[in-house]
């Protein structure tokens, strides 16, 4: 047996007074009209969010008119999308469950846009500040420059203006980036993903479609959960883990994927990422953000225009960057469509990189 | 500095600034209180922030052989 996504809904990102359930059945709704799912067949729902709201998933179903087997929320910060779909993964794997709907959801005042649970932060519970220190310690150890920083921002704001969906529809030059309020050194509000409201859904399912992606690999860690459990700060261990599972189990490396969704909370987590997910060495990302951005690097990176083009609605982003794969390995991603894409990937991350997820799926059929 | 609260186990020697259970014993463990002058730092990585408006960094605390990383407020002048 096999899973397949099956259909998806999604909502534009944005700030406003929208109810949480409001957003969650949006992008459901979207996703069953758009796909014309028999409600009947959905016998698992899994809610990804950080909102503390008791009974999400039952109450979610209900107001859906879907009675199914498995109803569960979950919660495990910015890398809960990518946790629900591994999650249901296992539900379909093991034939407990045949349509899983998995709705990630939350709004831009979240309790997860802050780290208040570790008091290894002392005084610094926003994510920003490890951020920078990431970055500082990248920057003196390999040369990393402000330049290549920015331009992570330029080109995911770039791609952000071909998807409708974006919170930010405008595009930034480096010029712009370098000169946006200082946030913690050298960090700048351009190289920071925005919390807003948002919410997608994807439709997992264990019987191929006419037209199937599968996914063929998954590997996850999560090494600790406070700043203490960081032991290099240049590197995004549980990031390294992940994708070397998820590699081992797809039987490809870095090299075969031509597509990427990758956690860019903050501009400096995407060059460090080219590293720890294998495309480059450690060392190089400074250098290899040219390529991507030029488009000639051989994976695309992040074409939905990333956290940083789209906004960080904290439980719905892995929900999103997997739409985003799945769309274009579909060819269905319109006019930021990459062409010939066979293998994607999705990297989603929690807190300082102390949990990661790579989910790696392929095109089944054509 | 002044005074710095860690709780250490008596068995392992694990550190730590906010378990009160060591996590390789599993036996709970009480919060001692040391002047920051006994206690050995190092810093790791260090920056300035705006959203707190001071300097802060990445410290490795060392104390009695074991060690802990934590997020502090610097003085001023580097
Ligand atoms: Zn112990």
């Amino acid at each position: 047996m096999s899973v397949y996504a099956k259909a998806y809904g999604l909502t534009k990102f944005r700030k406003n007074d929208d109810s949480i359930y409001k957003l969650a059945l949006d992008s459901a709704i979207d996703l069953i009209k758009r796909f014309k799912i028999n409600k009947d067949e959905i016998d698992g729902i899994i809610i990804s969010t950080s909102s503390s709201e008791p009974y999400m998933a039952s109450i979610i179903a209900e107001m859906l008119g879907i009675k199914p087997k498995i109803a569960n929320k979950l919660e495990q910060m910015c890398s809960s999308g990518s946790s629900a779909i591994i999650d249901a993964y296992s539900y379909l794997l093991s034939g407990l469950c045949k349509n899983i709907l998995i709705i990630g959801v939350d709004k831009y005042d979240t309790k997860a846009n802050q780290l208040e649970w570790d008091a290894n932060r002392g005084d610094f519970k926003h994510p920003a500040h490890w951020a920078a220190l990431f970055a500082k310690a990248h920057m003196r150890e390999y040369n990393t420059s402000e330049d290549d920083l920015a331009l992570v921002t330029v080109k995911n704001r770039r791609y952000a203006c071909k998807n409708e969906y974006a919170y930010f529809n405008n595009e930034v030059s480096i010029e712009e980036v370098k000169n946006s309020r200082l946030i913690v050194e050298p960090l700048r509000l351009y190289h920071c993903s925005y919390p807003c409201n948002g919410a997608s859904s994807i439709l997992l399912t264990n019987e191929p479609d006419e037209k199937p992606v599968k996914i063929i690999g998954i590997g996850a860690k999560s090494v600790g959960a406070s700043i203490a459990s960081i032991d290099d700060l240049r590197s995004i261990t549980s990031s390294r883990v992940a994708a070397r599972e998820a590699y081992s189990m797809a039987s490809i490396d870095a090299k075969m994927v031509d597509i990427a969704e990758m956690h860019d909370a903050f501009s400096i987590c995407e060059i460090m990422l080219y590293e720890d997910l294998g495309f480059v060495e450690k060392g190089k990302g400074g250098v290899f953000v040219r390529e991507v951005f030029d488009e000639k690097s051989k994976v695309k990176v992040n074409t939905r225009g990333g956290l940083l083009g789209c906004g960080h609605p904290v439980g719905a982003s892995g929900i999103s960057q997997t739409v985003e794969i799945v769309m274009q390995l579909r060819e269905e991603a319109g006019m930021r469509q990459i062409k010939d894409c066979k293998i994607g990937m999705v990297h989603n991350m929690s807190a300082a990189g102390t949990t990661s997820n790579v989910i790696i799926m392929e095109k089944d059929y054509g | 500095m002044g005074k710095i609260r860690l709780y250490i186990c008596n068995k392992c020697k694990t550190m730590s600034i906010a378990n009160n259970i060591c996590s390789k014993c599993l036996d709970s463990i009480d919060a001692i209180e040391v002047n920051s002058e006994e206690v050995e730092m190092r810093i790791i990585e260090s920056s300035y922030s705006s959203i707190n408006n001071t300097r802060f960094g990445l410290i490795e605390i060392r104390f009695n052989g074991m060690s802990e990383k934590i997020m502090k407020m610097l003085d001023t002048n580097p």
